[in-house]
């Protein structure tokens, strides 16, 4: 096994009051180690969902069909603890908004070293230094000061580096990241992304980056899936986005949907809503 | 995580909520039919009593059995439902105008009569309503006037808030700035305009504010400083039933409670389903 | 709880002088509020009709004597600021006045009847926190047939009034079960909680209802929330999760509305004590209403406020400590 990751043919089927609704039509895809994926879409075309399917969190009342190997293992196969233990230690997650997704009520350092408490539970003064320690990794240079903080009074960036800090905790594989920059201003965004890469790069983990800004994927991963109502369009390489190799009409749309700078345009091209669903459809 | 909305689940909560608005109203209206009603549907004089007839079971003359003074439950009951449903509209009537109008006038001025009126409220509030109509009936002798003026009262902070919070909603629309540009009064405004257009929220809460004010009225005739007697009410009859409870006879208490809380679940039920749907469906 | 070496926080009297001032106002607050409160329920009480020495000589009203006796005592020809102003001095020396119905000091009557109500407050309400809270848990956490059968019974909770519920309970528990006393407090601790439950249950069943919506709302709306995700997404056990991320962040306003039940439990001891025949504050104020015995029914009508408010006031604290945003001292 090559490969980190492999998804084959997941599907994801929710029940509506006007009759099943398919979420994810058949998504596959995998990455190999050390390798950074990014996948790119508009709402609603299940970006996030496959994401934390990688992971077994799937919406309650869903069923899921496909395959998902972490490591050789299947994950829709594991058991409560095993999977809790891949969640633990082989997959870390990173999320888009950091003040909403670390509990405001609990200081930076509880968060970090929460997972601590039980396996292996550690004394108070080696935990914190532990934490510390993950704090100095993502280039924090007040550990003391972040750890006994509350997130509600430090910035995004810096908050966001605490979420990637949980994240590497455990060394894992595998880095998952939904749209870790958008809620942060561009400079930020920039230094995040930077930081991502350098913690990757120290442990050859994986990544797979969600994000609807093409910019930023291309310039952080070595390949780009195309996501578009459930499935997996296109896949490309940055160098193939750049020398304009688009196999798929929708990528198109999608690239010239983004704003250029230096170029004046009248009307800002949308893709219409219903505009590729024939092309598409199963 | 992408939404997904079932947009199918709205029909299904509107269909109940038809079902539950006809009931309830239909049932309200059964209510207030029989309140009115009363004299001629009564079989017997509600306050004459048969010293002979004390404390009897139901029977085909007294359907629902007598009371300690030998007097019909039935007949009670139906006349009851006068001073019950009576009370609370008194309640509603003065709370909601008054309420209204302070509201409508907090959020017009938005000034320093704003913070007056807020200021007011708050203070109305700090008393606990039970408190506040007790206070009421301690000066004034006690009767259901008395009572209902009272919580009328302690009512008025709620719907006047409710009626703020809309009001200022609806100040702040395009229409009310065009209707003052072209040289319209503030009063014409209000009144013809403004108002209009906070009918179903304030009805909404007037019928919510029925149910209870239903309660607060019982609960102080319960505490023989509302309706006195002889006349009868169901809040009154619990109260009088009590005696007969220890005697082994609950049933003039508890006919009189299950009346009672049958009309509250309706009008507060009403209220709310009505409430509901003015929001689209969405609390 | 904390696993982060505390000698790291911020230093401490910085953070310990902007709690004690904050105190400082609030009590500063109430009681601006309760002497606005008690100078109008004064103020209201001396407009009520006809001549107080006349109701308290009753049948010995034409002595002219006993009549000026009376009037130089209380002090009822003073003009109204005054006679406030007596009976707030009086009051906050202890002296509630005196009650010319049982011909004692209202402050030893109060006294006397302070233990059962307070008793009935209490026990009713952790029987709300308790019950409340765990049926509303419980509702949050189950299957639909469990959680709209709760919903059912905590509707029909919260429509039915008090004395209704009194009669029921006593109809089914004393008369016919037989397993409760039906009127009276009580002697002795054991006893008193004996004869106390079914008024406890009586005061405690719309706010128990109340409690148990707010807590199964406030919890199915914390599941959904996206620190709770992230938890879960680390590995921490359902348990943990459930505990630590769920409940604790919905503790908020669940407090809050506890806050204001427990406060409402004050107010509902009217009721429920002249239901059950017990000897507390609720039955005396009616009883003072009753018989026109003003002393009796200002005094107790303030610490009614009093009470109120301070269970409100409690509330706001506790925010501080459930959640650190809200806590003063911090500047962002």
């Amino acid at each position: 096994m090559n490969s980190l990751l492999e998804v084959t043919d997941l599907r994801m089927v929710m029940p509506t009051t006007h009759g099943p609704t398919e979420l994810l039509r058949g998504v596959s895809f995998t990455v190999a180690r050390g390798e950074a994926v990014g996948i790119v879409g508009e709402s609603g075309s299940g970006k996030t969902l496959t994401l934390r399917s990688l992971i077994g969190l799937t919406p309650r009342g869903s069923s899921v069909s496909g395959q998902v190997r972490v490591d050789g293992e299947s994950v829709m196969d594991l058991s409560p603890r095993r999977l809790r233990g891949l969640r633990r230690e082989q997959v870390g997650m990173i999320f888009q908004d950091p003040h909403a997704a670390i509990n405001p009520v609990y200081r930076v350092g509880d968060f970090l070293t929460e997972p601590w408490r039980r396996s292996p539970r550690l004394e108070r003064a080696a935990a914190t230094e532990r934490a510390a320690a993950l704090l100095a990794r993502v280039r924090i240079t007040d550990p003391e000061r972040v750890l006994a903080s509350f997130p509600h009074q430090l910035s995004g960036g810096m908050l966001q580096r605490v979420m990637i800090a949980a994240a590497v905790m455990h060394d894992p594989g595998l880095l998952l990241a939904d749209e870790p920059t958008t809620a942060l201003d561009v400079t930020t965004q920039s230094e995040v992304l930077a930081l991502m890469n350098e913690v990757r790069a120290e442990h050859g983990a994986s990544l797979i980056l969600i994000t609807h800004d093409i910019g930023v994927v291309a310039a952080v991963c070595d390949r780009i899936l195309v996501m578009y109502r459930g499935r997996v369009v296109e896949e490309l390489t940055p160098a193939q986005l750049y020398a304009g190799e688009i196999s798929e009409p929708y990528t198109e749309a999608l690239l010239s949907c983004r704003p250029e700078v230096t170029r004046r345009q009248d009307r800002l091209p949308v893709v219409a809503a219903g505009a590729f669903d024939e092309r598409y459809a199963d | 995580m992408s939404a997904v909305l079932p947009a199918g689940q709205a029909t299904r909560g509107d269909q109940a909520s038809r079902l539950g608005l006809w009931f309830f109203a239909g049932t309200s209206f059964l209510l207030v039919t029989m309140a009115i009603l009363a004299p001629l549907l009564a079989p017997h004089d509600p306050n004459g009593g048969d010293v002979l007839q004390v404390l009897q079971p139901s029977s085909a003359e007294h359907w629902l059995g007598t009371d300690a003074s030998g007097r019909d439950l039935f007949s009670r009951l139906l006349y009851g439902s006068r001073t019950a449903l009576l009370g609370p509209l008194v309640v509603v009537l003065v709370a909601t105008t008054a309420g209204t109008a302070l509201g409508i006038l907090a959020a017009w001025r938005r000034d320093w009569v704003d913070s007056l009126v807020g200021r007011l409220f708050d203070l109305v509030f700090s008393f606990p309503s039970m408190l506040l109509a007790l206070l009421f009936v301690a000066v004034m002798s006690p009767g259901l006037i008395t009572a209902a003026l009272a919580v009328s009262i302690a009512f008025i902070p709620a719907i006047g808030r409710l009626v703020r919070a809309s009001a200022l909603r609806e100040v702040n629309e395009p229409y009310v700035q065009a209707l003052l540009t072209q040289g319209f009064g503030s009063f014409y405004i209000c009144s013809r305009h403004v108002l209009p257009n906070l009918w179903p929220v304030i009805l909404a809460q007037v019928t919510t504010s029925f149910g209870y004010a239903m309660v607060e009225l019982a609960g102080i005739s319960f505490l023989g400083l509302g309706v006195q007697e002889p006349t009868a009410d169901w809040g009154k009859l619990i109260q009088t039933g009590q005696g007969s409870i220890v005697r082994g006879y609950p049933q003039e208490s508890l006919y009189a409670g299950t009346a009672l809380v049958i009309a509250v679940v309706c009008f507060i039920s009403l209220g709310d389903i009505l409430a509901t749907r003015k929001n689209g469906g969405h609390r | 709880m904390a696993v982060i070496d505390p000698s790291v926080v911020r230093p401490l009297p910085r953070h310990a002088i902007a709690v004690v001032l904050d105190v400082i106002g609030r009590v500063g607050q109430m009681a601006a509020t309760l002497l606005v409160a008690s100078f109008l329920t004064f103020l209201f009480l001396q407009a009520a009709p006809g001549d107080p020495v006349q109701i308290m000589l009753g049948g010995r009203a034409n002595d002219p004597d006993a009549v000026r006796r009376l009037n130089e005592q209380f002090g009822f020809e003073d003009p109204v600021l005054v006679q406030y102003w007596n009976w707030l001095t009086g009051f906050v020396h202890g002296d509630l006045g005196t009650s010319f119905l049982f011909r004692e000091d209202v402050s030893s009557l109060v006294g006397s009847r302070l233990p059962t109500t307070a008793l009935l407050v209490v026990f009713g309400s952790i029987l709300v926190v308790v019950f409340g809270f765990a049926l509303g848990l419980i509702a949050a956490r189950s299957g639909r047939v469990v959680d709209t059968s709760v919903s059912v019974f905590l509707s029909i909770a919260l429509a039915t009034p008090s004395y209704v519920i009194a009669i029921v309970l006593i109809t089914v528990f004393s008369l016919y079960l037989n397993w409760f006393p039906v009127f009276g407090s009580g002697d002795g601790f054991l006893d008193r909680l004996h004869h106390l439950t079914l008024p406890a249950i009586t005061l405690a069943l719309s706010s128990s209802a109340a409690m148990a919506r707010v807590t199964r709302a406030s919890i199915k709306e914390e599941e959904h929330r996206d620190h709770v995700t992230t938890a879960i997404a680390r590995g921490l056990d359902r348990r943990t999760v459930l505990r630590r991320h769920v409940v604790r962040n919905s503790l908020l306003p669940i407090t809050t509305v506890a806050g204001i039940l427990v406060a409402a439990l004050v107010a509902g001891t009217v009721i429920v004590e002249q239901a059950f025949g017990l000897d507390g504050l609720g039955s005396l104020l009616v009883l003072a209403i009753t018989r026109k015995d003003y002393a009796v029914v200002q005094s107790v009508s303030i610490l009614v406020i009093a009470a109120f408010l301070v269970a409100n006031a409690l509330v706001d604290l506790l925010y501080g400590i459930i959640d650190p945003r809200t806590r003063i001292g911090d500047n962002r």
